[in-house]
Protein backbone atom coordinates (compact mmCIF):
# COMPACT_ATOMS: atom_id res chain seq x y z
CA UNK A 1 0.00 0.00 0.00
CA UNK A 2 1.30 3.39 -0.88
CA UNK A 3 0.67 6.51 1.05
CA UNK A 4 0.62 10.02 -0.14
CA UNK A 5 0.30 13.37 1.45
CA UNK A 6 -2.95 14.99 0.56
CA UNK A 7 -1.07 18.20 0.18
CA UNK A 8 1.24 16.60 -2.33
CA UNK A 9 -1.67 15.50 -4.40
CA UNK A 10 -3.44 18.81 -4.17
CA UNK A 11 -0.27 20.70 -4.94
CA UNK A 12 0.09 18.74 -8.14
CA UNK A 13 -3.31 19.94 -9.24
CA UNK A 14 -3.36 23.48 -10.54
CA UNK A 15 -6.16 25.59 -11.82
CA UNK A 16 -6.20 28.83 -13.69
CA UNK A 17 -8.69 30.76 -15.69
CA UNK A 18 -8.23 31.70 -19.28
CA UNK A 19 -10.45 33.96 -21.31
CA UNK A 20 -12.87 31.23 -22.15
CA UNK A 21 -11.30 28.24 -20.52
CA UNK A 22 -10.74 26.76 -17.16
CA UNK A 23 -7.36 25.21 -17.30
CA UNK A 24 -6.39 22.41 -14.99
CA UNK A 25 -3.00 20.84 -15.02
CA UNK A 26 -1.67 17.96 -13.06
CA UNK A 27 1.95 17.20 -12.48
CA UNK A 28 2.35 13.53 -11.74
CA UNK A 29 4.29 12.78 -8.60
CA UNK A 30 5.82 9.59 -7.37
CA UNK A 31 3.80 6.89 -9.05
CA UNK A 32 0.53 8.68 -8.88
CA UNK A 33 -1.17 9.44 -12.15
CA UNK A 34 -4.48 10.86 -13.22
CA UNK A 35 -6.62 9.47 -15.98
CA UNK A 36 -9.38 11.98 -16.47
CA UNK A 37 -10.60 15.29 -15.23
CA UNK A 38 -13.85 17.13 -15.04
CA UNK A 39 -14.24 20.70 -13.87
CA UNK A 40 -17.53 22.02 -12.64
CA UNK A 41 -18.32 25.40 -11.15
CA UNK A 42 -20.73 25.13 -8.29
CA UNK A 43 -22.72 28.05 -6.94
CA UNK A 44 -22.13 28.90 -3.30
CA UNK B 1 -4.72 42.39 0.20
CA UNK B 2 -1.46 41.04 -1.16
CA UNK B 3 -3.08 38.38 -3.24
CA UNK B 4 -5.15 40.92 -5.11
CA UNK B 5 -2.16 42.42 -6.88
CA UNK B 6 -1.45 41.36 -10.41
CA UNK B 7 1.39 38.92 -10.58
CA UNK B 8 3.95 40.10 -13.05
CA UNK B 9 6.08 37.66 -14.93
CA UNK B 10 3.52 34.93 -14.84
CA UNK B 11 5.03 31.72 -15.97
CA UNK B 12 2.54 29.77 -17.97
CA UNK B 13 2.22 26.19 -16.96
CA UNK B 14 1.07 24.94 -20.31
CA UNK B 15 -0.26 26.11 -23.60
CA UNK B 16 -3.78 27.30 -24.12
CA UNK B 17 -6.22 25.00 -25.74
CA UNK B 18 -8.69 26.65 -28.12
CA UNK B 19 -12.25 26.40 -27.03
CA UNK B 20 -13.93 24.99 -30.09
CA UNK B 21 -17.18 24.42 -28.29
CA UNK B 22 -18.04 28.09 -28.39
CA UNK B 23 -19.00 27.96 -32.00
CA UNK B 24 -22.66 27.61 -32.67
CA UNK B 25 -23.81 29.02 -29.39
CA UNK B 26 -24.38 32.56 -30.52
CA UNK B 27 -21.78 33.96 -28.22
CA UNK B 28 -23.80 33.59 -25.04
CA UNK B 29 -21.62 30.80 -23.84
CA UNK B 30 -18.50 32.83 -24.37
CA UNK B 31 -19.99 35.61 -22.30
CA UNK B 32 -21.00 33.16 -19.62
CA UNK B 33 -17.55 31.64 -19.49
CA UNK B 34 -15.92 35.02 -19.27
CA UNK B 35 -17.91 35.67 -16.14
CA UNK B 36 -16.60 32.62 -14.38
CA UNK B 37 -13.32 34.11 -13.14
CA UNK B 38 -15.11 37.09 -11.66
CA UNK B 39 -17.76 34.92 -10.13
CA UNK B 40 -15.06 32.80 -8.58
CA UNK B 41 -13.16 35.84 -7.37
CA UNK B 42 -16.27 37.21 -5.73
CA UNK B 43 -16.98 33.88 -4.03
CA UNK B 44 -20.09 33.32 -6.06
CA UNK B 45 -18.93 29.91 -7.17
CA UNK B 46 -16.43 27.26 -6.23
CA UNK B 47 -14.67 24.94 -8.63
CA UNK B 48 -14.93 21.20 -8.36
CA UNK B 49 -12.18 19.30 -10.11
CA UNK B 50 -13.17 15.69 -10.42
CA UNK B 51 -10.46 13.30 -11.32
CA UNK B 52 -9.60 9.67 -11.31
CA UNK B 53 -6.19 8.66 -10.20
CA UNK B 54 -4.08 6.04 -8.62
CA UNK B 55 -0.63 4.68 -8.24
CA UNK B 56 1.06 3.01 -11.11
CA UNK B 57 2.26 0.25 -8.87
CA UNK B 58 -0.93 0.01 -6.91
CA UNK B 59 -2.23 -3.04 -8.74
CA UNK B 60 -4.79 -1.00 -10.59
CA UNK B 61 -6.31 0.64 -7.55
CA UNK B 62 -8.02 3.78 -8.70
CA UNK B 63 -10.10 6.26 -6.88
CA UNK B 64 -12.40 9.01 -8.01
CA UNK B 65 -11.66 12.22 -6.21
CA UNK B 66 -13.05 15.69 -6.04
CA UNK B 67 -10.82 18.64 -5.28
CA UNK B 68 -12.83 21.68 -4.30
CA UNK B 69 -11.26 25.06 -4.93
CA UNK B 70 -12.77 27.97 -3.10
CA UNK B 71 -11.69 31.57 -2.96
CA UNK B 72 -10.52 32.44 0.49
CA UNK B 73 -8.37 34.75 2.52
CA UNK B 74 -4.70 34.18 3.05
CA UNK B 75 -4.98 33.37 6.73
CA UNK B 76 -6.98 30.20 6.35
CA UNK B 77 -5.79 27.58 8.76
CA UNK B 78 -4.71 24.42 7.06
CA UNK B 79 -3.69 21.04 8.27
CA UNK B 80 -1.68 18.28 6.72
CA UNK B 81 -2.99 14.78 6.51
CA UNK B 82 -1.74 11.57 5.15
CA UNK B 83 -3.84 9.09 3.28
CA UNK B 84 -3.22 5.61 2.10
CA UNK B 85 -4.66 5.11 -1.31
CA UNK B 86 -6.44 2.05 -0.05
CA UNK B 87 -7.62 3.86 3.03
CA UNK B 88 -9.42 6.70 1.41
CA UNK B 89 -12.73 5.26 2.46
CA UNK B 90 -11.73 5.12 6.07
CA UNK B 91 -10.55 8.69 5.90
CA UNK B 92 -13.85 9.67 4.49
CA UNK B 93 -15.43 10.60 7.79
CA UNK B 94 -12.93 13.30 8.50
CA UNK B 95 -12.97 14.50 4.93
CA UNK B 96 -16.73 14.88 5.00
CA UNK B 97 -16.47 17.15 7.97
CA UNK B 98 -14.85 19.53 5.57
CA UNK B 99 -12.78 21.29 8.18
CA UNK B 100 -9.04 21.28 8.37
CA UNK B 101 -8.21 19.30 5.26
CA UNK B 102 -7.78 22.32 3.09
CA UNK B 103 -4.54 23.78 1.88
CA UNK B 104 -3.83 27.15 0.42
CA UNK B 105 -3.19 27.44 -3.27
CA UNK B 106 -3.30 30.15 -5.85
CA UNK B 107 -5.61 30.33 -8.78
CA UNK B 108 -4.75 32.79 -11.48
CA UNK B 109 -7.02 34.70 -13.74
CA UNK B 110 -6.17 37.04 -16.58
CA UNK B 111 -6.67 40.74 -16.11
CA UNK B 112 -6.53 43.54 -18.62
CA UNK B 113 -4.11 46.31 -17.80
CA UNK B 114 -3.96 49.78 -19.33
CA UNK B 115 -2.57 50.11 -22.82
CA UNK B 116 -3.74 46.67 -23.74
CA UNK B 117 -1.33 44.87 -21.50
CA UNK B 118 -2.35 41.72 -19.74
CA UNK B 119 -1.30 40.18 -16.50
CA UNK B 120 -2.46 37.53 -14.12
CA UNK B 121 -4.27 38.18 -10.89
CA UNK B 122 -3.62 35.74 -8.08
CA UNK B 123 -6.64 34.53 -6.19
CA UNK B 124 -5.78 32.95 -2.84
CA UNK B 125 -7.82 29.82 -2.58
CA UNK B 126 -8.22 26.81 -0.41
CA UNK B 127 -8.49 23.39 -1.88
CA UNK B 128 -9.75 20.32 -0.10
CA UNK B 129 -10.00 16.76 -1.21
CA UNK B 130 -12.95 14.49 -0.94
CA UNK B 131 -14.20 11.38 -2.58
CA UNK B 132 -16.18 11.96 -5.73
CA UNK B 133 -19.05 9.92 -4.38
CA UNK B 134 -19.36 12.23 -1.43
CA UNK B 135 -19.31 15.21 -3.71
CA UNK B 136 -22.02 13.89 -5.97
CA UNK B 137 -24.11 12.69 -3.07
CA UNK B 138 -24.80 16.24 -2.06
CA UNK B 139 -24.83 17.70 -5.53
CA UNK B 140 -27.22 15.87 -7.79
CA UNK B 141 -27.40 18.55 -10.44
CA UNK B 142 -23.68 18.91 -10.87
CA UNK B 143 -23.40 19.41 -14.64
CA UNK B 144 -25.57 22.47 -14.60
CA UNK B 145 -23.23 25.13 -15.86
CA UNK B 146 -19.98 24.16 -17.37
CA UNK B 147 -18.02 21.02 -17.50
CA UNK B 148 -14.62 20.24 -18.76
CA UNK B 149 -12.99 17.00 -19.54
CA UNK B 150 -9.49 16.20 -20.37
CA UNK B 151 -7.08 13.43 -20.50
CA UNK B 152 -3.80 13.81 -18.77
CA UNK B 153 -0.59 12.07 -19.30
CA UNK B 154 -0.65 8.84 -17.45
CA UNK B 155 2.06 6.41 -16.56
CA UNK B 156 4.32 5.35 -19.36
CA UNK B 157 3.07 2.34 -21.24
CA UNK B 158 5.37 -0.46 -22.23
CA UNK B 159 6.30 1.17 -25.51
CA UNK B 160 7.64 4.15 -23.63
CA UNK B 161 5.52 6.67 -25.48
CA UNK B 162 3.82 9.43 -23.60
CA UNK B 163 0.24 8.56 -22.85
CA UNK B 164 -1.85 11.58 -23.63
CA UNK B 165 -5.55 11.11 -23.34
CA UNK B 166 -7.47 13.20 -25.78
CA UNK B 167 -10.00 15.74 -24.61
CA UNK B 168 -13.45 14.26 -24.64
CA UNK B 169 -16.60 16.15 -25.37
CA UNK B 170 -19.66 14.69 -23.70
CA UNK B 171 -20.82 12.17 -26.21
CA UNK B 172 -22.27 10.26 -23.35
CA UNK B 173 -21.25 8.38 -20.35
CA UNK B 174 -19.00 5.44 -20.52
CA UNK B 175 -19.62 3.56 -17.32
CA UNK B 176 -16.87 1.17 -18.16
CA UNK B 177 -14.16 3.69 -17.60
CA UNK B 178 -11.75 2.73 -14.94
CA UNK B 179 -10.81 -0.72 -16.07
CA UNK B 180 -7.57 0.43 -17.55
CA UNK B 181 -4.39 -0.55 -15.87
CA UNK B 182 -1.22 1.26 -15.27
CA UNK B 183 1.34 -0.55 -17.30
CA UNK B 184 4.52 0.91 -16.06
CA UNK B 185 5.58 2.59 -12.88
CA UNK B 186 7.34 5.43 -14.57
CA UNK B 187 5.40 8.64 -14.52
CA UNK B 188 6.98 11.55 -16.25
CA UNK B 189 6.35 14.94 -14.87
CA UNK B 190 4.46 17.18 -17.18
CA UNK B 191 1.26 19.05 -17.54
CA UNK B 192 -1.57 18.93 -19.91
CA UNK B 193 -4.56 21.10 -20.33
CA UNK B 194 -8.20 20.92 -19.58
CA UNK B 195 -10.52 22.36 -22.13
CA UNK B 196 -13.86 23.72 -21.10
CA UNK B 197 -16.91 22.44 -22.86
CA UNK B 198 -20.54 23.35 -22.61
CA UNK B 199 -23.16 21.59 -20.66
CA UNK B 200 -24.99 20.91 -23.88
CA UNK B 201 -21.98 19.20 -25.29
CA UNK B 202 -21.46 17.35 -22.10
CA UNK B 203 -25.08 16.39 -21.80
CA UNK B 204 -25.40 13.15 -19.93
CA UNK B 205 -21.75 13.30 -19.13
CA UNK B 206 -22.04 14.81 -15.70
CA UNK B 207 -20.78 12.97 -12.73
CA UNK B 208 -19.22 10.22 -14.73
CA UNK B 209 -15.86 9.52 -16.19
CA UNK B 210 -14.95 9.11 -19.76
CA UNK B 211 -11.53 8.69 -21.15
CA UNK B 212 -10.11 8.00 -24.51
CA UNK B 213 -6.68 6.82 -25.53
Amino acid sequence: MEDFEINTLLSALRVEFGDVTVRVSFEPFANFGVEALQVLPRPL
Amino acid sequence: MPGEEPAEGFDNLSADVPFDGLQGHGGWLARELRLLPERYASRDIELHVHFRGGFASGRGIRRNFCAVFRRTDMNTEVRRERWGIGEVGSANASVKRGVGEAMLVQIRKPVELPEGRRSMRVLPSEVRLQLLDDCLRVWVDAPNHLSAFTGLEGPRPEDGKRQILSPVFGQGVNPGVGDGKFVDEGVEGGMEVVEAITNDEAKSGGGAWRTSK
